[in-house]
C-alpha cells in the first residue's frame, strides 16, 4: 500500500493505491508527522481521500495482517499508530470529503467515517466484513464517535457483516449524496466547494478548531474556547 | 416592544418559558439579561414537573441581534469577552436545570434561537418548523455552545455541513437528522410538550 499526498492548487488529495482494491497491507499505512504536515499547511483548504483506480479501499490484507499478528506486541503498536492516524484525519483543521467508488469495507469504511462527508459512486459497497472472517474491525470503528444514527448503522453492519449497496447506504445515512460513477470526483469536488467558496480560511479554521475541541476536550472547556474563537471571528469580521 | 423578553407561565405542573419577543422573538441584550436572570433566580428552584420553552406566536426565534452583536466586538471592549462568556452560560445553565426541558418549535429557529433549542434534553417541532444556523454569513460561528451541542446531536460532518452552507433544514430533514425528536400538528405542540414533560417526570422519578 502505497498512500499518495497531493496538492492540486488550494486542495489537498489523499490517495490510497494499492491494485486493484487499495487494500491495506499494515495498520500503519502513512506516517503520522506526514499527514500532519500534509493537513496543517496554511494554504490547505480542503482534502478530498480517494482510492486509485476501481476502488476506494476493500479493507485490510487478511493475509498480511495475519503474517504480523505473529508478533503480537510489534502489531499491537502498528494498530495504535493506525488508530493514531485515523485521529489526524477526524482532527483535520480544514473539512475532508471521501471519494467512494468500488469497494469501501471494513478499514476502508472506517477512513470514509472519518471524513465529514461521502460521496459515492452508484456502484459503490459498503461494509464490515470481519465479523464473517471471525475478527472485529480493528480500527477503533468499534467505538469511534458519532452521531446516533451512524453508531446504529455501524452496528448493524459489524454484527452481520452484509454489504450494503450505495442507495441503501445513502438510505441509512452512511452516504451524503450517491452520483452516477463517472461523476464522483467532479461531485465531491463540489460539495467541498460549496462549503468552503464564500468563507474565509480563518472562519473554516476556526469552526473546525471548535468542532475538534467538542470531541477532545472537557466540555466546558470546548464551551469557554468556542466564546473565544466567536470573538476572535466577530473581531475580524467588523475590524 | 415594551414587555419584558421572557416569560413564565404555567400549565398546570409544567412551567412555560415563552421567547416573548414577537413576530420574531429576536434574541437582543434584553433577552440575554433576562435568561441569566431567570436561568440563575428562578429557574433552579421552580416547583414543575419540568419545563417547556416556546416562542410567543408563530416563530420559535429568529436568533441573535447580529448588528448589536457586531457592534459589541467591534467596541474592543475589554470586558467584550466576560458578556458573551455569561451569553453562553446561561444557556448552559438552562441545560444544567435539575428537571426535564422541552422545546417546542414553530416557525424559523434560527441561530441563537436553534442554540437555544439545542440546550433543551428534548425537541419537538411542528411540519411547517424551519432550521438554520446562519452565523458563517456574517463571518462567525455559533457563540452559544450551538458548535458543541449540535454535532452531539447530528455528527460532526453534519453540524459542518449545516455550519458551512448556513442553508435552511425543513422539520422534515431536521427529523431524520436527529436533530429534533417528534414532529407533531401546530394545534398539539404546546399540549404535546407538557404531556411529554410529564412523562419525562415520572420517567427520572420526579412525579410532581
Amino acid at each position: 500500500m502505497t498512500v499518495h499526498l497531493r496538492r492540486e492548487a488550494d486542495l489537498g488529495r489523499i490517495v490510497l493505491e494499492n491494485p486493484p482494491a487499495n487494500t491495506l497491507t499494515r495498520p500503519d499505512f502513512l506516517d503520522a508527522g506526514e499527514l500532519q504536515a500534509f493537513l496543517s499547511d496554511p494554504g490547505l483548504r480542503g482534502v478530498i481521500v480517494c482510492g486509485a483506480g476501481r476502488h476506494f479501499c476493500g479493507g485490510a490484507d487478511i493475509p498480511a495482517l495475519r503474517a504480523q499478528a505473529s508478533d503480537p506486541d510489534a502489531f499491537a503498536d502498528a494498530l495504535s499508530r493506525g488508530k493514531a492516524l485515523l485521529r489526524i484525519l477526524a482532527d483535520a483543521p480544514v473539512p475532508v470529503v471521501a471519494e467512494i467508488r468500488g469497494q469501501c469495507l471494513g478499514a476502508g469504511l472506517e477512513i470514509a467515517l472519518r471524513c465529514h462527508a461521502r460521496i459515492a459512486a452508484d456502484g459503490a459497497m459498503f461494509g464490515f466484513p470481519e465479523s464473517t472472517l471471525g475478527v472485529l474491525p480493528g480500527f477503533g470503528g468499534t467505538v469511534a464517535d458519532g452521531d446516533r444514527v451512524e453508531r446504529r448503522v455501524r452496528m448493524d453492519l459489524m454484527l452481520t457483516g452484509r454489504l450494503v449497496g450505495a442507495d441503501e447506504a445513502h438510505a441509512l445515512g452512511l452516504v451524503d449524496r450517491v452520483v452516477p460513477g463517472g461523476q464522483v470526483a467532479k461531485a465531491a469536488g463540489e460539495h467541498l466547494r460549496t462549503w468552503i467558496d464564500g468563507r474565509s480560511p480563518g472562519l473554516v479554521h476556526g469552526l473546525l478548531e471548535v468542532l475538534n475541541n467538542g470531541r477532545r476536550l472537557d466540555r466546558d472547556e470546548a464551551l469557554r474556547r468556542e466564546t473565544e474563537v466567536f470573538l476572535r471571528l466577530a473581531r475580524e469580521a467588523n475590524p | 416592544m415594551s414587555g419584558a423578553p421572557l416569560t413564565l407561565e404555567r400549565d398546570g405542573d409544567v412551567g412555560v418559558l415563552f421567547l416573548d419577543a414577537p413576530p420574531r422573538n429576536v434574541m437582543g441584550e434584553p433577552f440575554f439579561d433576562a435568561l441569566a436572570a431567570m436561568t440563575r433566580d428562578v429557574l433552579p428552584g421552580l416547583d414543575v414537573a419540568g419545563l417547556v420553552v416556546r416562542g410567543r406566536g408563530r416563530h420559535f426565534s429568529a436568533g441573535a441581534d447580529v448588528p448589536r452583536l457586531c457592534r459589541l466586538a467591534a467596541s474592543r471592549a475589554p470586558d467584550t469577552l466576560d458578556v458573551l462568556a455569561a451569553n453562553s452560560a446561561a444557556f448552559t445553565s438552562l441545560e444544567r436545570l435539575p428537571y426535564p426541558t422541552v422545546a417546542a418549535i414553530d416557525g424559523v429557529c434560527l441561530g441563537s434561537g436553534l442554540e437555544l433549542a439545542l440546550a433543551c434534553r428534548w425537541r419537538i417541532a411542528t411540519p411547517s418548523a424551519l432550521f438554520a444556523s446562519p452565523e458563517a454569513e456574517f463571518g462567525l460561528i455559533p457563540g452559544c455552545g450551538g458548535s458543541v451541542r449540535l454535532p452531539e446531536r447530528i455528527g460532526t460532518g453534519a453540524a459542518l455541513d449545516l455550519f458551512l452552507s448556513a442553508r435552511h433544514l425543513d422539520a422534515e430533514e431536521a427529523f431524520r437528522l436527529g436533530l429534533v425528536d417528534a414532529l407533531l400538528p401546530r394545534a398539539d405542540l404546546g399540549p404535546a410538550a407538557s404531556r411529554l414533560v410529564r412523562r419525562l417526570a415520572l420517567q427520572e422519578g420526579r412525579a410532581a
